[in-house]
């Protein structure tokens, strides 16, 4: 079964009197242990489609399903739940949780999940170790880099062991190298503990390591290239 | 490790500078509310233990009109009878019997109208303020008939001092267009700082004063003084089931309705006052827990995102409510004792202002009033402060409910 399924996705923004349609009917699927890239210029309607798969956003028609579930048919607090439990995210601005260390960042998402205190450390501590951050635990955000920011991030979204993380742009507000050793720690971490990502990105490096690049021009799939 | 607890902990420490001037506003508000009850209350309880000792007493028999219409012929018959079995009924508390005339004192000098107070004299020792502060001679022996106690004002004007004899004249009680003379020997002077007393009035035993009356073993008032609330109320309501034949058995309440009113007049502003630096201090509330929320509508987004319940997210935002009003309780509270402190133990002093003693609603006020600290109160004051502070947060709270993911990630 595939993890996602999108069917005639469609997102219309209204902007005064003007109408922008950001998705056009599109249909697509993902299946476990993929590493897809979604590529496009800006406006092509990357984000959107990540957000609407996310349960952040609501279409203007088409669904969503996630493992078989349809977001369309589920209240606030179910679609919060199923972030909760089956998704990741990672944002272009790393987006942590400023009063947080790294590790409770890490573990934010499983006390959410209601684990208890001593497997929420474990498991927190096992992810940033994933993403080499070993001996960084109890920093705060402030005190690190960005690249190591963006890898905090990552370990919180794959911390909950969910079957699929939605990446927006992560290596947007990175260098070069760091970007290249994120981009690693993903790859690694899909290829090692299977987990499924989803990227929007323009970033070429990304592309290059994806197995599936998708191109979205003006809302619609331009282009579908499993490698 | 981490909880809400501490991530709202946290959160207000984000902005220290803004948190603390909150936490001082609330506090100072906090602190000014407990000060000024517990100075009123001292002040009330002053007003009542005067009123209660000097007018009334916890329970008072008289005519049933006298509260209405104190003429002097509105007196209670078989006083001693009365007081006796008071005092068989109450036996750990003060019984007294008060007498209240008009006459002409003269002296070989002077002659001065004043108020004629029958009392007597073994409880009033422990009961009146003129007893207590007499200045020349000495305070009235239980037998004396023909004692006479004065302030040292009126001592001055009548040109009289300790054993001067002094005649009182009155109206003939059996036929008031007669008047009836009494000699009186000055036994003590007094000073007592109200100048109602110390001026226009004169003290002797119920015994020589009950010549100015008509009736038998006559007097205007037999009163009881309790110790204690328990002790008052079950004495109330034990001498409201006396048979005293046409007199009234009245309660402190009952016999000093106008005072009692006082109180319930200015407790009842002092609340509205306390009300409105409420409203103010919940207008900073949301204001600060407001511009809180609005800083963080991005982070708000994330944790929504990461699937953060909104109803999860109003908490944590009404948990920083709850913590900033539990700081604010306990350094208000602290703050409160700290001021509260000098006025319960040095008091603060009126008398530049009002002399001695001033009267409110017939009942002599000492100037120098002492706060009373009422910690039962203070932790109501202190747990109305977390609540309002925590209702103050609903506002925002309830904007956080109602964001939606996307935008607010996407918000700058």
């Amino acid at each position: 079964m595939s993890i996602v399924s999108v069917r005639k996705l469609t997102r219309d923004y209204h902007q005064g009197e003007h109408t922008v349609q950001a998705l056009r009917g599109v249909d697509l699927d993902i299946q476990p242990g993929e590493f897809t890239a979604l590529m496009g210029p800006s406006g092509s309607g990357k984000s959107t489609l990540l957000n609407l798969i996310g349960g952040l956003d609501k279409p203007t028609a088409g669904s969503v399903e996630i493992e078989g579930a349809n977001l369309a048919t589920m209240t606030a607090a179910e679609r919060s739940d199923l972030r909760r439990d089956r998704l990741g995210f990672v944002f272009q601005a790393y987006n942590l949780i400023p009063v947080l260390t790294a590790a409770e960042n890490a573990e934010f998402v499983l006390q959410l999940q209601g684990k208890d205190a001593t497997a929420r450390r474990e498991r927190a501590f096992e992810t940033l170790a994933a993403v080499g951050l070993e001996g960084m635990e109890g920093r705060r955000p402030n005190e690190l880099s960005g690249g190591q920011q963006q890898r905090v991030a990552v370990a919180r979204a794959i911390a909950g062991d969910p079957a699929l993380v939605l990446a927006d742009e992560p290596t947007a507000n990175l260098d070069s190298k760091t970007s290249d050793e994120l981009i690693a720690t993903m790859k690694k971490l899909n290829t090692e503990l299977g987990v499924t990502f989803v990227f929007a990105t323009h970033d070429p490096k990304v592309m290059d390591a994806a197995q599936r690049v998708i191109h979205l021009v003006d809302g619609e799939i331009a282009q579908d290239i499993r490698k | 490790m981490f909880s809400l607890i501490s991530m709202a902990g946290r959160n207000l420490l984000r902005n220290a500078r803004r948190t603390g001037i909150t936490v001082l506003g609330i506090s100072l508000g906090l602190a000014l509310c407990q000060t000024v009850y517990n100075l009123n209350l001292g002040n009330y309880n002053s007003m009542l233990d005067s009123g209660i000792r000097g007018a009334s007493g916890h329970v008072v028999i008289q005519h049933a009109q006298w509260l209405d219409d104190p003429e002097i012929e509105h007196v209670v018959n078989d006083s001693t009878a009365i007081r006796d079995q008071l005092k068989a009924d109450n036996p750990d508390a003060l019984v007294t019997r008060r007498v209240l005339a008009g006459g002409l004192v003269t002296s070989p000098t002077n002659a001065v109208t004043v108020a004629v107070m029958g009392v007597d004299p073994e409880p009033e020792a422990e009961l009146s303020r003129a007893a207590r502060n007499v200045v020349d001679g000495e305070w009235l022996k239980p037998d004396d008939k023909r004692g006479l106690m004065l302030g040292d004002t009126l001592a001055k004007r009548l040109g009289v001092g300790v054993k001067s004899r002094i005649v009182v004249m009155a109206p003939n009680p059996e036929d008031p267009s007669e008047s009836t003379s009494l000699l009186f020997r000055v036994r003590g002077i007094f000073h007592s700082g109200v100048e109602v007393l110390d001026n226009f009035s004169v003290m002797v035993s119920v015994k020589g004063a009950q010549p100015l009356l008509i009736g038998t073993d006559p007097a205007h008032q037999i009163a009881v003084i309790y110790d204690t609330d328990a002790q008052t109320q079950q004495g109330v309501a034990k001498a409201k089931t006396m048979d005293v034949g046409e007199a009234a058995v009245l309660s402190w309440k009952e016999a000093l309705p106008d005072l009692q009113a006082f109180i319930e007049v200015d407790t009842r502003t002092n609340e509205i006052f306390f009300m409105v630096l409420g409203f103010i201090v919940v207008l900073g509330v949301i204001n600060t827990m407001l511009m809180s929320v609005l800083e963080r509508v991005r982070e708000f987004g994330v944790m929504m995102a990461l699937g953060m319940r909104p109803k999860t997210l109003a908490g944590l935002v009404l948990l920083e409510g709850g913590l900033l009003g539990l700081a604010s309780a306990l350094v208000g509270t602290a703050l409160g004792a700290l001021f509260t402190y000098p006025l319960a133990t040095t008091g603060l002093d009126f008398s530049e202002a009002m002399g001695e003693t001033m009267m409110v609603d017939g009942v002599a006020m000492d100037s120098l009033m002492f706060a009373q600290y009422a910690p039962d109160r203070m932790a109501i004051y202190a747990s109305a402060a977390i609540a309002m502070t925590v209702l103050a947060s609903a506002w925002p709270a309830f904007r956080v409910t109602r964001m939606r993911p996307i935008q607010a990630i996407q918000h700058q």
